[in-house]
């Protein structure tokens, strides 16, 4: 009878604490399905069961989202996944992580993206993969006009026009050189600090020189070597016309590496990956810090599962598959020199290299206006893209945007209460 | 005199379950984005919300942006109800006749009408692709158009696709109503004007357009309205430029994006009297006429 | 003077025939009515010669000219609808005017006219009201006005007070007789009503099933019905009908008939004519005599005359103040109904002996074709 009772209260026990997490998730390219087999493998270890939330594909979308359940404080999310430029909102709505994670788990990481993840001295958003954006190239239209990959941005207007002009006169007329995510959201605000920084300037505070430099770049774009599509695309867009093989040059994150090497896209074997080129003299080779990170929502019930799942999607073996499968750059740098993803991915050491001189948006010196400062930084951009606003004229635009949003910043009581907590 | 108020009592108690859902859903909801018009609340923090005023409202009349939605919207409404309405008639009048195989065609023509506006926008989207979309292929091989067009990309041709869009969306539902109004109407008119030697071009003018007026305004109405509000296409065609942006886009962007609740509510209530304003010019308009002779 | 002849006109919709052959001439400046039960094709029939409908074969001529293809306008007929069917929207004298001023006639034309068809009628103080504001008589009066003042080679109306109530419907009938005579105009009348027909027609024309039974003036086809159906539809209350068989032929003119209840009687009937129908003139072949309810009359004032009298039981008496319908059932299960004069006041089941002369008596053999029209019945 006892032994009986016994089974029952372990039974109830173990039932009782198995708990049902929520989590979100991006589904862009084959994220939802790494997710999906990261968590079953959890969900049979720990007998937990987690639901999956698809988020949105553009980040601007995913981040209302998110903005608005945890300003809800609702407790219907555990864990969600955030992109790099949402931290400082999360620091009053996110778990402190610090704690749960050892000294040298924590050094695993590059120094740059836990910089950027913490706030006042607490890390509140686990790494879980980096986003650099890369140039992707055809190999071989390179290699049929006898060039190499480019270094500077002058370099590739020129390559891809005389392979555009090339092509197109031997019926390839679909073909562009120079495809990038010209949407207004996130993704352009990306290319935008790229631009600029690869001329050697910075955007806040803004050095006027540079940015026009970069301004006067961005004009010369449409419709030479891009067309006017551009302005509606973001990440899968681009994807789509490069893998149907009707551009040059594409300038979009490492994700598209895997999927333009499967087994139906028109593309395999004639893709190649660097760095972005840098401006002319005065630049440096520039990519912005992307990636998205974890992390467990305060209003969570289960903060302790919670805490438990996040340490397992990112810990180094997660990332060593989910680099493999479908090239998500791992955020330890151990990992770039593993044998196995270097053999599977050469362009790795690109993307370390990108990562050793990654530099960051904004984000943290504009805080809650920073979805505001981004939109602007957007359309501006696309202005000038269309050429109806001069380089001088945008850059002036720009500055006098950024001032007037940061003194927002600076004046309300609401970010002072959010960075004193 | 005593039946008369008790009777009027129970038509009260019988209105009240309706009323109380009408305000929980629709009065209740509007009230509060008006009082928070008022204030200057962030999303992550409604409950501390302090009270400024019409604040809000003037930094909504300077914001260049804002007239700019204003106008596109008004364009947007003043372009596509016009060709709606032309179109949505024409349809109704050729299913008002009897044919072969009208009933398949009825039903073929409400399809763009039920497929959710998300699914049709995302799927023009994808045949407007200006690389990979179907429709500048076709074009191109028909000789139409020398290169491909970014018609959802550039600033002028977005606005166009826009209300192309809107147009194919949503004639069906004109066109049923108008075809609704069509077959209300008395036979033995028509039948009269053929012996009185009516041509049928004016027997459409004279007759068929003056009977069918009630029916009309109401269908500019409905449309109009919705065409004020227009959200979820534009949402998912447009490049996100401020060329394309409507009143609905610009409260939403500062709403959720900027998570400026005070501001966005600003911009709904000033959308909320615009709609209004339209809606009672319109009934005004046709008041006579669906009143009958008042 | 405008004359319409329809030959072997045929219409059917789907497969479905309505109208069978249909040979039909219409005199000039005068009202003919086609007259039927529902569903006999008069409607159609009126359609295809306005226009509105096309015959699936056979000719339509207005004043010898074949309108087959031609629109209605262009037959230079005008219409009054069942419905009337006014211009909702237009007011009585826009409605009037309408089709003028798509002929193109001048204003002041127009005028003229419209205000002579609204004095015609009475209905010239209602000239800036709208169809809605009108009464169903003043709205019958508008779309006659309507057909007016074109000047129509003809006019058609398609049960034009089958709509209104029944003094109102008297009324207009008075007024369409007024009306008839002053414009002396070529008419076509539709309608159920047998009563209007008989009031207002030159000539009645009876259908039935998309042909036509009988042509005749009123007089004629009350007095010499051509068979049982067309006995049956004139006449207000219906001709009575007993059964009789032949007894035998008298001579060339007379024939002795037995009645079913054993009366029996001789009738003039003319052997030669009917010599072609020699298998149902047998002696024994079954006759039916159709007997009106007013040719009927009470024995007793009549006991001195030569006739044949029937016995029967009152079964139901009906008073209408200055005569009465008496049903009276006879022994045969046969009922018949007579009409009396002034007041009746016979309880239910007495007996009652009615009288009937042979001259009054139509013959119809078992096909149900009338074997003799009466003679003229004297002025009384």
């Amino acid at each position: 009878m006892t032994v009986f009772l016994g089974l029952c209260c372990a039974a109830f026990a173990t039932h009782a604490t198995a708990a049902v997490l929520k989590m979100t998730c991006r589904a862009k390219g084959q994220e939802l399905t790494l997710c999906k087999q990261a968590v079953q493998q959890w969900e049979k270890k720990t007998g937990h069961t987690v639901e999956i939330v698809s988020l949105p594909q553009s980040s601007s979308e995913s981040f209302a989202l998110t903005q608005q359940q945890l300003s809800a404080h609702a407790s219907d999310v555990d864990v969600y996944q955030v992109d790099t430029t949402w931290v400082s909102f999360l620091s009053t709505h996110a778990v402190p992580l610090d704690a749960h994670f050892s000294a040298q788990e924590l050094a695993a990481h590059f120094p740059v993206i836990l910089q950027n993840n913490t706030v006042n001295g607490t890390l509140i958003v686990a790494p879980w993969y980096a986003d650099v954006d890369m140039l992707f190239y055809r190999k071989d239209l390179l290699e049929k006009y006898g060039e190499s990959p480019p270094t500077s941005w002058e370099d590739l207007l020129r390559i891809a026009q005389k392979i555009q002009e090339n092509e197109r006169a031997s019926g390839h007329v679909r073909l562009w050189g120079y495809i990038f995510r010209g949407k207004a959201y996130e993704g352009l605000t990306c290319h935008v600090v790229e631009w600029i920084e690869s001329f050697g300037g910075t955007l806040w505070p803004l050095d006027t020189d540079r940015v026009i430099q970069a301004f006067a770049f961005c004009a010369r774009l449409i419709p030479t070597t891009s067309p006017m599509g551009v302005l509606s695309y973001t990440e899968e867009e681009v994807r789509g016309v490069f893998q149907l093989g009707d551009a040059v040059f594409a300038h979009n994150w490492p994700y598209m590496w895997t999927l333009t090497q499967s087994e139906e896209s028109p593309v395999k074997g004639k893709v190649g990956i660097t760095v972005l080129p840098q401006g002319q003299l005065h630049g440096k080779p520039a990519s912005v810090l992307g990636g998205w990170g974890l992390c467990v929502s305060r209003y969570s019930n289960h903060q302790e599962a919670a805490i438990d799942l996040v340490r397992w999607l990112t810990r180094s073996e997660e990332q060593h598959r989910r680099a493999l499968q479908a090239s998500y750059c791992p955020t330890i740098h151990a990992l770039y020199q593993d044998p196995v993803l270097c053999a599977a991915h050469p362009f790795f050491v690109h993307v370390a290299r990108a990562l050793e001189t990654v530099v960051l948006r904004p984000a943290g010196a504009f805080g809650r206006s920073y979805s505001q400062v981004s939109a602007s930084i957007a359309n501006v951009t696309q202005k000038v893209l269309l050429k109806a606003i001069t380089p001088e004229a945008a850059a002036q635009k720009l500055d006098q945007d950024m001032k007037t949003l940061h003194k927002r910043v600076t004046e309300t009581p609401a970010t002072q209460r959010a960075t004193g907590q | 005199m005593q039946q008369h108020s008790s009777l009027s009592k129970t038509a009260w108690l019988f209105m009240t379950p309706c009323l109380l859902v009408l305000f929980v859903v629709a009065a209740w909801p509007l009230l509060r984005t008006f009082m928070l018009s008022l204030t200057n609340a962030r999303l992550e923090d409604i409950t501390h919300a302090q009270w400024i005023g019409s604040a809000n409202f003037r930094d909504l009349f300077v914001d260049a942006e804002w007239w700019g939605a204003v106008t596109n919207t008004l364009l947007f409404a003043a372009f596509s109800v016009p060709c709606e309405a032309i179109l949505g008639l024409m349809i109704a009048l050729v299913l008002h006749k009897t044919f072969k195989g009208r009933g398949l065609l009825r039903a073929a023509v409400l399809v763009p009408w039920a497929i959710p506006t998300i699914v049709s926008a995302r799927m023009w989207g994808w045949m407007l692709h200006d690389v990979y979309g179907i429709i500048n292929e076709l074009l191109v091989r028909l000789g139409a158009i020398a290169a491909p067009l970014p018609w959802t990309a550039s600033p002028t041709l977005s606005f166009v696709t826009i209300v192309l869009v809107d147009v194919w969306k949503t004639t069906p539902f004109m066109a049923l109503l108008l075809l609704a109004g069509l077959q209300a109407l008395p036979q033995d008119c028509f039948e009269a004007a053929l012996v009185d030697g009516v041509s049928r071009k004016r027997i459409f003018f004279r007759i068929t357009m003056p009977l069918l007026r009630p029916t009309l305004i109401i269908a500019l109405i409905f449309r109009t309205l919705d065409a004020l509000r227009v959200f979820d296409l534009v949402y998912i065609l447009s490049s996100g430029d401020s060329n394309t942006e409507t009143m609905s886009i610009y409260a939403r962007r500062h709403f959720v994006d900027y998570a400026n609740v005070g501001y966005g509510s600003a911009a709904a209530v000033c959308l909320f009297f615009v709609v209004a304003l339209v809606t009672v010019f319109y009934i005004n308009m046709g008041r006579r006429n669906i009143l009958g002779d008042a | 003077m405008t004359t319409i002849v329809l030959k072997d006109v045929t219409k059917s919709f789907k497969d479905h025939p309505i109208i069978n052959g249909v040979n039909l001439t219409i005199e000039g400046n005068a009202c003919t009515a086609l007259v039927g039960p529902s569903g006999c094709g008069k409607s159609t029939l009126l359609r295809l010669i306005c226009g509105l409908e096309e015959p699936t074969t056979g000719e339509i001529y207005v004043d010898g000219s074949c309108v087959n293809r031609l629109p209605p306008v262009a037959r230079g007929i005008a219409m009054v609808f069942q419905s009337y069917a006014l211009y909702p929207h237009m007011t009585v004298f826009d409605n009037m005017a309408f089709a003028l001023k798509i002929a193109g006639c001048s204003k002041t034309d127009i005028a003229r006219r419209v205000q002579h068809a609204a004095k015609t009628l009475k209905v010239d103080h209602l000239l800036d009201r709208t169809p809605k504001q009108l009464s169903g008589g003043q709205r019958q009066r508008v779309a006659i006005g309507r057909a007016i003042v074109r000047h129509p080679k003809a006019f058609l109306f398609d049960e034009p007070l089958s709509n209104l109530d029944a003094a109102l419907r008297l009324q207009m009938r008075y007024e369409l007789a007024r009306l008839k005579a002053e414009l002396n105009t070529t008419m076509v009348y539709v309608t159920h009503d047998q009563g209007e027909a008989m009031t207002l027609a030159d000539t009645i024309v009876i259908m039935r099933e998309g042909a036509i039974e009988q042509q005749g003036t009123p007089l004629e086809l009350y007095r010499s019905p051509k068979n049982l159906f067309v006995a049956s539809f004139i006449g207000s209350p219906t001709m009575n009908f007993l059964h009789a068989i032949i007894v035998a032929w008298q001579d060339d003119q007379h024939l002795n008939i037995r009645l079913r209840s054993g009366e029996t009687l001789v009738v003039q009937v003319p052997y030669e004519a009917l010599k072609w129908k020699e298998s149902l003139l047998e002696e024994g072949s079954e006759l039916t005599v159709g007997i009106r309810p007013e040719n009927l009359t009470e024995a007793s004032s009549r006991r001195k005359q030569a006739g044949t009298h029937l016995k029967g039981r009152v079964s139901l008496v009906e008073n209408l103040g200055h005569e009465a319908y008496v049903y009276v059932s006879l022994p045969v299960g046969e009922h018949v109904k007579v009409r009396l004069t002034g007041n009746c006041n016979y309880a239910i089941g007495r007996d009652i002996s009615l009288f009937l002369r042979s001259e009054d008596c139509h013959i119809f053999d078992s096909n149900g074709e009338a074997m003799r029209g009466l003679k003229e019945i004297p002025l009384c």
